[in-house]
């Protein structure tokens, strides 16, 4: 009985060296600096420098020494970057590969939900809607939650000029409210929603803002897609409200795995126009039976510092791709541009401590 | 008479000299150009900021004389309004006539200047090509503590400013970071918001490499960490300034070092990155508004390690340091000359 006291004291002693002793901190000590090596580094005032004194090589030959080991060590560092780097300029920048955890492009115009937290005790009020961005006639829909959600007043509102716009309530039911918001040609592009929520006696706010705006253009198909060279060709059908400089963006599934991001840039005037997509034989498999494009992005690039990019619609959600042979692509290699290789040269002079 | 004169024509020697001193970085291959984050004091007296000067300011420990130019921007403006139109606009203008970025440039930016970056760099060839100019050459960005996946403390501040104050653990994070004297949710602190942020040129066409440095330390007496998602440094979380992709709660930019440089296998580490972000360093010894600084707070590690590229793995030679022995055993590994250099300068160190 004794001694499994002290066991249980040993292990409990152990593991409380252990936790202290974690994140790093105990381990300090063995190289820890001195007190005052928390003052400015050593070498002179960046302010006092001149031109002709490089900032650390102005040191020993000892210390210049340590320097070139340290510029060896990040260089090493910078090494893996730049081979990442030169692997993604493998595949042309209209065409690059994805995955499935890649969510900045596999859901373009998601909404991340937005939260405060609503006393001491936790639990938070969360706002969410369907999506961030929204292009006229499309309605805003919004759910609000919290644990002992009661009533809920939000307000729509001109997120620069703070002039409201519309209000709604409603009463919570098992701790949700859902609203929607009619879709109006003229609400501003910056548009704001104020929850403010009754949860148990206190009112709680949540901020959440938007983009509304007028489409550009709408996507209304695709034409069959068909090989030219290295690349796959899938035409998109599009109306164009607003001439200018086109963005489109789609991602390239074989069933439900993601393969590829595609973008295709193109000055498109007014009315019905085509603009191309090509997906480069280094992202296709070699089975084609099973393609098909989705998540599709319209956008107008802003041509000009105050004109602001805008985005249109879609009147479809996928494309099935079908007929087409992997073989009748020309399987050449794609050739990084001249930017492209300097920013390369640039990750490697890193990697080479230069 | 002569004495006077020869002592006017020393102080107008002497003051175009330190002009042209003022950006002074002509060491280096690359230009450096500089990016400042969010100047809280121009949120709260607009009519008393002096941008280009707060610019200098800002950088004023380490880094203003080790620049050849930089961008200044007022934090009471948006990205897409007129922080563009009357300040990156003009600036990069200037930079094209002047043929700066001919042989390339590299961007130093801190916070929300990895914003105004990417914004800039999505535009710039357009604009600029629009407009009769020659487009910037732009090599790399050096993001330090970016901010461009937004933060959940602007979140929580424009959801305070616009509604009412309702709860003093959020009274007293938004007091640490802003101060007390912000009493309306205007400008950058709207961009700033999580959803905004990662909807400002999301993905530009250019594939400039944005090379992250990440700080993971604590400032404001820990009280905002807990409204950031995952690890943070006491302004942004993780998973913005790593460049994750997906806005989670991250621990570490690497899945096999933590950001206080121990080896271990990390579950919560950024799975996937925004194009062309590459974490290169990190450290929870410097805290958001430490890490540009010229000031050394800690040892730092590198980002990235054993990962596979075609297929094989890279290692780093680094500092590993070794504690207890046996079921306390731990490994650290650390960039060699972090025990003595900043952040700051280490990052300088490897500009070409």
């Amino acid at each position: 009985m004794k001694k499994s006291y002290v066991i249980g004291f040993a292990i409990s002693m152990g593991l409380l060296m252990w936790f202290l002793i974690d994140e790093g901190h105990a381990s300090y000590p063995l190289k820890q600096a001195p007190l005052n090596d928390k003052k400015p580094i050593s070498t002179p005032p960046a302010q006092q420098r001149t031109l002709s004194q490089p900032v650390i090589k102005a040191t020993t030959k000892t210390s210049s020494v340590t320097q070139s080991a340290f510029d060896e060590d990040l260089a090493k560092a910078a090494s893996a970057v730049a081979q990442q780097y030169q692997q993604s300029l493998a595949f042309p920048p209209y065409s690059q590969p994805l995955t499935v955890y890649d969510e900045d492009r596999l859901k373009p115009n998601q909404f991340f939900p937005v939260s405060s937290p609503v006393g001491e005790q936790g639990g938070e009020l969360t706002v969410s809607l369907s999506q961030y961005r929204y292009v006229y006639p499309q309605a805003i829909e919004l759910t609000v939650s919290a644990p002992n959600l009661g009533k809920a007043v939000v307000t729509l509102s001109n997120t620069d000029t703070k002039k409201s716009l519309k209000t709604q309530s409603g009463v919570a039911r098992q701790n949700e409210l859902a609203m929607t918001f009619k879709g109006e040609e003229d609400y501003p592009r910056n548009l704001q929603l104020l929850v403010e929520a009754d949860i148990a006696g206190k009112i709680v706010p949540v901020v959440a803002q938007i983009h509304y705006m007028p489409p550009s253009a709408t996507l209304t198909g695709f034409e069959n897609a068909y090989p030219r060279n290295e690349n796959m060709i899938v035409p998109a059908n599009l109306t164009v409200i607003k001439s200018g400089l086109y963005r489109l963006r789609a991602n390239l599934y074989s069933g439900t795995s993601p393969l590829a991001h595609l973008v295709a840039k193109a000055r498109l005037n007014e009315g019905s126009q085509q603009i191309d997509f090509k997906a480069h034989w280094s992202v296709l498999p070699k089975q084609t039976n099973d393609l098909r494009l989705s998540d599709f992005v319209v956008e107008r690039i802003s041509p000009s510092p105050g004109e602001l990019n805008s985005f249109g619609e879609s009147e479809i959600s996928e494309f099935t791709i079908e007929d087409f042979a992997y073989d009748s692509l020309q399987q050449l290699p794609y050739q990084a541009n001249k930017q492209e290789m300097q920013s390369l040269e640039f990750l490697q002079g890193l990697a080479a401590g230069q | 008479m002569n004495n006077t004169h020869i002592f006017k024509r020393v102080s107008l020697f002497a003051a175009a000299l330190s002009l042209l001193m003022s950006f002074s970085a002509l060491s280096k291959e690359y230009k450096v150009i500089l990016i400042h984050g969010l100047q809280v004091s121009q949120l709260t007296n607009r009519a008393a900021s002096d941008v280009v000067n707060d610019g200098q300011s800002y950088w004023q420990s380490y880094w203003v004389n080790r620049a050849d130019e930089r961008i200044d921007w007022p934090a009471y403006e948006r990205i897409e309004g007129k922080i563009t139109t009357d300040w990156v606009w003009p600036k990069l203008q200037q930079i094209s006539r002047s043929n700066l970025c001919e042989l390339g440039c590299v961007f130093v930016t801190h916070s929300t200047g990895d914003l105004v970056a990417r914004y800039i760099i999505d535009n710039q060839e357009n604009w600029l090509e629009n407009a009769g100019l020659q487009p910037l050459n732009i090599i790399a960005t050096f993001d330090l503590a970016g901010a461009g996946g937004g933060s959940e403390l602007a979140d929580l501040a424009v959801s305070t400013l616009t509604g009412a104050s309702w709860n003093f653990a959020v009274d007293a994070a938004l007091t640490w970071w802003l101060g007390s004297e912000v009493n309306e949710a205007v400008g950058v602190l709207h961009d700033l918001k999580v959803n905004n942020a990662r909807r400002i040129a999301p993905l530009p066409d250019a594939r400039t490499p944005r090379l992250r440095f990440v700080a993971d330390g604590n400032a404001y007496l820990g009280l905002t960490a807990g409204f950031l998602r995952g690890n943070d440094d006491s302004v942004v979380a993780t998973h913005s300034s790593c460049g994750a992709s997906s806005v989670n709660s991250f621990g570490s930019c690497s899945t096999n070092i933590d950001t206080n440089g121990r080896l271990k296998s990390q579950g919560d580490a950024v799975n996937s990155f925004m194009p062309y972000h590459y974490p290169l360093m990190m450290t929870n010894s410097y805290s958001h508004n430490e890490i540009q600084q010229a000031q050394r707070q800690g040892n730092v590690t590198i980002a990235m390690n054993n990962i596979m590229v075609a297929g094989d793995t890279l290692g780093f030679e680094t500092v590993d340091e070794t504690t207890g022995s046996w079921f306390w055993k731990k490994q650290y590994r650390y960039v060699k000359e972090s025990d003595n250099l900043s952040a700051s300068a280490l990052i300088y160190n490897v500009i070409p």
